[in-house]
């Protein structure tokens, strides 16, 4: 039914009998054929199918009916011409002319519609509004019209009867008002061309325009523009700038009108643009002016748009450019200001720049653009700080004074690092992408989407966002990361990458990342793994099926473990490409392993694949064993038959012996008598044979599926050997539970041992006996089994020698002492060094008191030469008296036993006093002095000492002398002293005593006593004690006579660090021989001694014992010690030493 | 003072990092030319293994592949071909688009290759020829598409085998 209708516009088309219509308002007159005095019209009129009548939307029309026989004509009118046609039912052109527009004058048209038809902004739908501007009353008032159209591709020009696409189609117009209709096509093609045409039915006439002919594009009515705001240019101009509609087809001019008062109606064109923005100056700011700004098609035909919303001019105080900055991190942005303060414009060199208002903006980032306009630059920004809802930061224009404003601009600092990882599949024919945000850092409201650009080949340097970009469909995952896929892809192109973050203040874009798909593969894994213990090398070899993808060379990683529970992976590197196998040396290779393989481009880009699936190895025999198992005997005599049977029992052999397993053992026989054989044993450890000649040697071999082993034990028995008994002794010392310390020594001997055995069994409990074999240079073992410490046990060496096995030792039950401290090394270190110190010092006592006999009579000190035995009659009881006097000062220091002080004791013992010559001074002398002070000392100081007892020259000072500080009790034992130089200290005792002795650090004292000996001449030292203690403890002191120090006090005594056994006590007792036996005993000798009172007691009876011609002086001394008042306050001090001695003394009278 | 041959010395050294680099970087042209190449046969390879034992050619002249190609340019043009008639092809279980992706890459690998040696390229002459290309998918697919993949197959092993010795266009 179409196809005559379809011809015959193409027969219109053909003809140009078509009519475009414009993009303007046009007339469409109509008239009855009475009338039309031009046309005679002959031919009925084609009108709409009934059922299309009042249906609103488009449909199909399938036949034309003939309504009536008159009819009208329709023309198109324009200014200069009416052009009218007139078509039958079957859309034959019955007549068309084209005449000059006074040839149709208005009072000869019936009807007369003002049409106007355009492409609506959003471009989908194009619209016809037909308004009825005049009508014959004969007329009826209702109308129905149809929109009839028909598409093709082609513009007019080329419009062929082949071009016309498919049926035409019908959209009814709705009546919008009373004379008022609207048309609509929805679905547009904007490019496309549509012939269309009215069909206007009044009543039973019908009216039809003539054929028109529109392009979309043509006739697109665009949308306003959008977003009118002021903006600043860098020169401090203002400019009112706006956004294109959403939809521009094409390139778009504007244009912007001003109106000087919004009361008022009064529009003024300023000026038709091609650009979305005007500079306006900064002549309007402040006034009521308000913009409204249309466009249309830059080029070509088309409507102007709707005006857009006015926007208001009028400032504000304070003025922003821009109010609102978004911007990422890193990134600089520029502020401009105009500050009115109080209808006074500011200049813009008083204007300062504040942040968050806590903040002053350095003056070196402002610009005065002009005398109004201040422009403040930040740099290099950080991310905004949310501070509570305020997402932004704050600028402030500020007078000179500080005085702001209350608005500001707010600046939005973004942070769009987002780093975008892909990942390229094992076919390679997809790219996974992932990215992810941290949402606390965006802004509400923000939206996200990756945009990418690909490049032919590779990735540039430097990475750049380009102009053209395509957006990625993205989708968010359970983890929070965006991923998105790209398949099929471009293996080797550069996907230039990056999100693009949408928000209404603007748009940020993340730094573009460019990935190149081939650089990003992450392959499949190997497959067909597989894993062997090879046979005789004994390696793991593992080969493996490469991943079809890619086809580059591969570098792989193995990883292996013992199949355990507990699965240890060891990794080991394949990179010698290409290579579908490796060879790994493990450690064990009688295990189960677990192998598994993966692979990554040996380039080293890309990822690693996963792991493959494991493979396991098989435990098989790799190698003949090792060696034979070792071995031991039990011998059994049969008294009855008088024959020994031997029964051998071995440990089964491990796998790392075995290789890994063994099908039988062979025990091979050797006798003396040089016969040979063997046996098999194929279940069991055990094997027993009798023994029959004097010695029998067997080996036993273990034998897997490769061979037999080649090095084995083997074992002689004989006669003779058994006999042999080299051990000495053997001891048991239990550790603990599982650990006991069997330790033998040898008797010297001729015989080789290769190695030992040992045996031990529980007595008490019939288990079976168990043995092992040790090396033969060892003396000790640790044997680790279970063991109850209270049973008894019997421990058993065999020395096994080439010729046969030994005699062995045995012992029963464990050691105890060695129980306490088995582990204790040390214990073999310390305790030779204390008895050998012990020994030491018991020697030096024993020397000691040997030469102290001698000393004590053949080393008197000669008074003549000893300075403080000057003018000292030792004859006379009044000398000892004065020599013990106590200083009066000394009373005043209060209490005398609360005193620490030091009583010096000085005795001296004539050598003379032993012999014979009467002429010789024979004196002891106790000299038991108070030092009140340090510098006093009674000490003999000199290098010499003379052979007389002297006093010094400053011996009133010295009895005098009580101190606190120098509580030192000695006892000086003279000798061959042949100086008298015994002189009193002037300064401190250490200095002084530095020119005495050798040296002072050889002098150490505390609350006990050291000896030296230097030379011949000894000293007792007797250190001082504290006042409860004095009287108990008594250390004697050996001292040269070359010299000695003691120190001036306590202080001086502990402050020396470089002692660190201050706190030990040093007793000497030396020879007085010269270069005899000297014996030093300092500090550097570190022997310890501790004296106790009862031992020093003792040691001074045992002088007393053996040099009794000494107790007639001491007798004397003490009875005129008795015999003294002055003397008693210092008896408690020597409490023991006063009732012993006189004791003794008096026994030995 | 002044010294000529300073500005020559400067150019040298300006262009020395230029020489230093190029080799290095055609060798990856090279490099990455044969892998692609190998790629897409294995594509092809992994499923559609069958070879046609008796390759009909009658009426299927216009699927070059029965040549060897030594040149880059007969290569780009054989390859482009190829990029026409394989959208074409009823080969679900090949990743056809995966394939004209691939063969975009090769010719423009092949073309930076090229371009290093100063070749010009033309567009294919035959494009003309693929006219009964639609004819012959409606009438005989499988054919079709056997003979095509197979071919392009050879065309790749063809390239594979030259750039291991290429030095011209």
């Amino acid at each position: 039914m179409y196809w005559p209708i379809l011809d015959f516009i193409r027969m219109a088309v053909a003809h140009c009998m078509v009519h475009q219509i414009p993009a303007s308002s046009f007339m469409l007159p109509c008239m009855s054929q009475n009338e039309t005095s031009v046309i005679p019209l002959t031919a009925g009129v084609a009108a709409s199918s009934p059922g299309l009548h009042g249906q609103h939307g488009t449909a199909e029309t399938n036949s034309l009916v003939l309504v009536a026989e008159e009819s009208f004509l329709c023309c198109l009118w324009s200014e200069t011409h009416a052009n009218c046609s007139l078509y039958t039912a079957g859309m034959e052109t019955k007549k068309f002319t084209s005449s000059e527009i006074s040839s149709l004058a208005p009072q000869q048209t019936d009807l007369s519609w003002n049409i106007q038809c355009w492409t609506k902004g959003d471009l989908e739908l194009f619209v016809c509004i037909l308004k009825l501007s005049n009508k014959k009353s004969y007329l009826n008032e209702e109308f129905k019209i149809n929109l009839l159209y028909v598409l093709s591709e082609l513009s007019l020009e080329d419009m062929s009867t082949g071009s016309l696409k498919g049926n035409f189609m019908v959209t009814p117009c709705d009546c919008n008002g009373s004379d008022k209709y609207e048309c609509h096509i929805p679905s547009l093609k904007l490019n496309y061309t549509y012939i269309t045409w009215l069909n206007i039915i009044n009543g039973v006439t019908l009216l039809q325009s003539p054929l028109m002919l529109v392009r979309p594009i043509n006739i697109v009515k665009p949308e306003p523009p959008l977003n009118l705001r002021l903006e600043m240019t860098d020169k401090g101009q203002l400019k009112i700038c706006w956004s294109n509609p959403v939809l521009t087809p094409y390139p778009l001019q504007y244009e912007v009108k001003f109106s000087g008062n919004a009361t008022q109606n009064a529009w003024q064109v300023v000026e038709i643009v091609i650009e979305t923005s005007l500079i306006i100056g900064n002549m309007l700011i402040g006034s009521s002016y308000l913009v409204q700004v249309r466009c249309k098609s830059l080029h070509g035909p088309g409507f102007w748009s709707d005006w857009s919303t006015p926007y208001n001019l009028n400032a504000e105080d304070v003025m922003y450019f821009p109010p609102k900055i978004l911007t990422t991190v890193g990134s600089n942005v520029s502020f401009h200001c105009l500050y009115n303060d109080k209808n006074k414009m500011i200049l813009s060199k008083k204007i300062v720049w504040w942040l968050n208002l806590a903040e002053e903006i350095p003056e070196r980032q402002y610009t005065l653009v002009n005398d109004r306009v201040s422009r403040v630059t930040l740099f290099n920004l950080n991310a905004t700080k949310p501070r509570g809802k305020f997402f932004y930061n704050a600028l402030y224009c500020c007078n000179q004074n500080r005085e702001c404003h209350h608005r500001y601009a707010e600046l939005y600092v973004v942070d769009v690092s987002i780093n975008i990882t892909c990942e390229t599949d094992g076919y390679l024919t997809k790219m996974t992408c992932r990215w992810s945000t941290n949402t606390n850092a965006l802004l509400v409201g923000s939206s996200l989407q990756l945009k990418y650009y690909r490049s032919s080949i590779y990735c540039s340097d430097f990475p750049s966002i380009p102009p053209k970009s395509e957006a990625k469909e993205c989708h968010l995952q359970r983890n929070h990361y965006y991923e998105c896929t790209f398949q099929p892809i471009f293996l080797l192109s550069g996907y230039t990458m990056w999100i693009e973050i949408k928000h209404q203040l603007g748009t940020l874009e993340s730094p573009p990342t460019c990935v190149i798909p081939a650089d990003v593969v992450k392959p499949f894994p190997p497959s067909n793994v597989k894993a062997e213990i090879t046979k005789n090398i004994g390696l793991l070899n593992v080969i493996w099926t490469n991943p079809a993808f890619p086809n580059s060379d591969l570098k792989f990683q193995i990883r292996y473990s013992v199949n355990r529970e507990e699965i240890l992976w060891e990794i080991f590197e394949v990179s010698n490409a290409p290579t579908r196998s490796a060879m790994i040396k493990v450690l064990d290779l009688c295990v189960v392993y677990i192998v598994q393989v993966r692979c990554s481009g040996l380039d080293g880009l890309g990822y690693w694949s996963d792991w493959s699936k494991p493979a396991y190895t098989i435990v098989q025999d790799i190698q003949a064993p090792l060696r034979g198992p070792e071995f031991w005997r039990v011998i059994n005599e049969d008294p009855i038959r008088k024959q020994k049977n031997v029964t051998l029992f071995w440990k089964p052999l491990m796998k790392n012996y075995s290789l890994c397993s063994v099908c039988r053992y062979i025990v091979k026989h050797h006798t003396s008598e040089n016969i040979t054989w063997t046996e098999y044993v194929t279940n069991g450890t055990t094997y027993t044979y009798p023994w029959t000649e004097d010695a029998h040697t067997v080996t036993i071999l273990a034998v897997n599926s490769i061979g037999a082993s080649s090095m084995n034990f083997n074992l002689t028995l004989s006669q003779q050997m058994s006999t042999v008994n080299i051990v000495q002794s053997l001891s048991a010392y239990p550790v603990n539970s599982s650990c006991v310390i069997l330790t033998w020594t040898l008797s010297p001997q001729l015989y080789v041992i290769t190695s030992f055995v040992i045996e031990w069994k529980n007595l008490n409990e019939e288990e079976q006996m168990k043995w092992i074999r040790v090396a033969p240079n060892i003396s000790k073992y640790y044997i680790y089994d279970h063991f109850i410490l209270i049973e008894k046990y019997q421990f058993s060496l065999y020395p096994i020698f080439p010729e046969g096995v030994g005699n062995p030792r045995m012992t029963d039950g464990f050691i105890k002492d060695r129980s306490e401290k088995p582990n204790d090394a040390g214990l073999y270190v310390i305790l030779p060094i204390v008895i050998s110190s012990l020994v030491l010092l018991l020697g030096t006592l024993l020397i000691s008191q040997q030469r102290m006999k001698k000393l004590f009579w053949e080393d008197v000190p000669n008074p003549k030469n000893c300075s403080w035995a000057q003018g000292v009659n030792f004859q006379k009881p009044e000398t000892f008296e004065h020599l013990f006097i106590k200083h009066p000062e000394a009373i005043s220091f209060g209490p005398l036993l609360l005193e620490p002080e030091i009583v010096l004791e000085d005795i001296n013992v004539a050598k003379a006093l032993k012999s014979e010559d009467k002429q010789d001074l024979l004196a002891v002398d106790s000299v038991f002095t108070k030092i009140q002070d340090s510098e006093h000392d009674s000490a003999c100081s000199s290098s010499h000492f003379s052979n007389s007892l002297s006093e010094s020259s400053h011996d009133d000072k010295v009895s005098e002398g009580i101190t606190r500080q120098s509580n030192i009790k000695y006892a000086t034992i003279i000798s061959n002293c042949k100086s008298s130089g015994l002189y009193e200290q002037q300064k401190n005792l250490r200095g002084s005593f530095n020119g005495c002795f050798l040296g002072e650090d050889s002098l150490i004292t505390d609350s006990f006593s050291r000896s030296w000996e230097v030379g011949n001449q000894t000293f007792l030292i007797l250190p001082d004690q504290d006042p409860s203690q004095a009287s108990k403890m008594i250390a004697f002191s050996v001292v040269s006579s070359e010299g000695f120090s003691e120190p001036s006090d306590h202080d001086d005594i502990f402050s020396d660090g470089d002692s660190p056994e201050r706190s030990l006590y040093y007793s000497g007792l030396t020879s007085v021989k010269k270069n005899e036996n000297d014996i030093f005993l300092t500090e550097n000798s570190r022997v310890m001694c501790h004296l106790h009172t009862n031992d020093l007691f003792k040691d001074i009876g045992f002088l007393q014992d053996t040099t009794s011609d000494l107790n007639p002086f001491i007798k004397n001394s003490l009875k005129y010690e008795n015999s003294v008042k002055t003397f008693v306050p210092y008896m408690p001090q020597f409490q023991a030493t006063a009732i012993r001695l006189p004791e003794t003394t008096e026994t030995k009278t | 003072m002044r010294c000529p041959g300073l500005p020559l010395c400067g150019l040298l050294w300006f262009w020395l990092p230029l020489f230093a680099s190029r080799p290095v970087k055609i060798d990856k042209v090279k490099a990455d030319t044969k892998n692609l190449t190998r790629t897409i046969i294995a594509r092809i390879q992994e499923e559609h293994t069958q070879t046609p034992c008796s390759e009909p050619t009658a009426g299927l002249d216009f699927i070059p592949g029965e040549r060897p190609l030594e040149s880059l340019d007969s290569m780009d043009e054989t390859l482009q071909i190829f990029q026409r008639i394989l959208p074409s092809l009823p080969m679900e279980n090949v990743p056809v688009a995966q394939i004209f992706n691939d063969i975009e890459n090769l010719r423009s690998l092949i073309q930076t290759l090229g371009s290093h040696l100063g070749c010009t390229f033309h567009k294919s002459s035959n494009l003309a020829a693929l006219g009964n290309l639609t004819e012959l998918l409606t009438l005989s697919p499988y054919t079709t598409a056997v003979v095509a993949l197979d071919r392009l197959q050879t065309c790749l092993h063809s390239i594979v085998k030259h750039l291991d010795h290429i030095g011209s266009c």
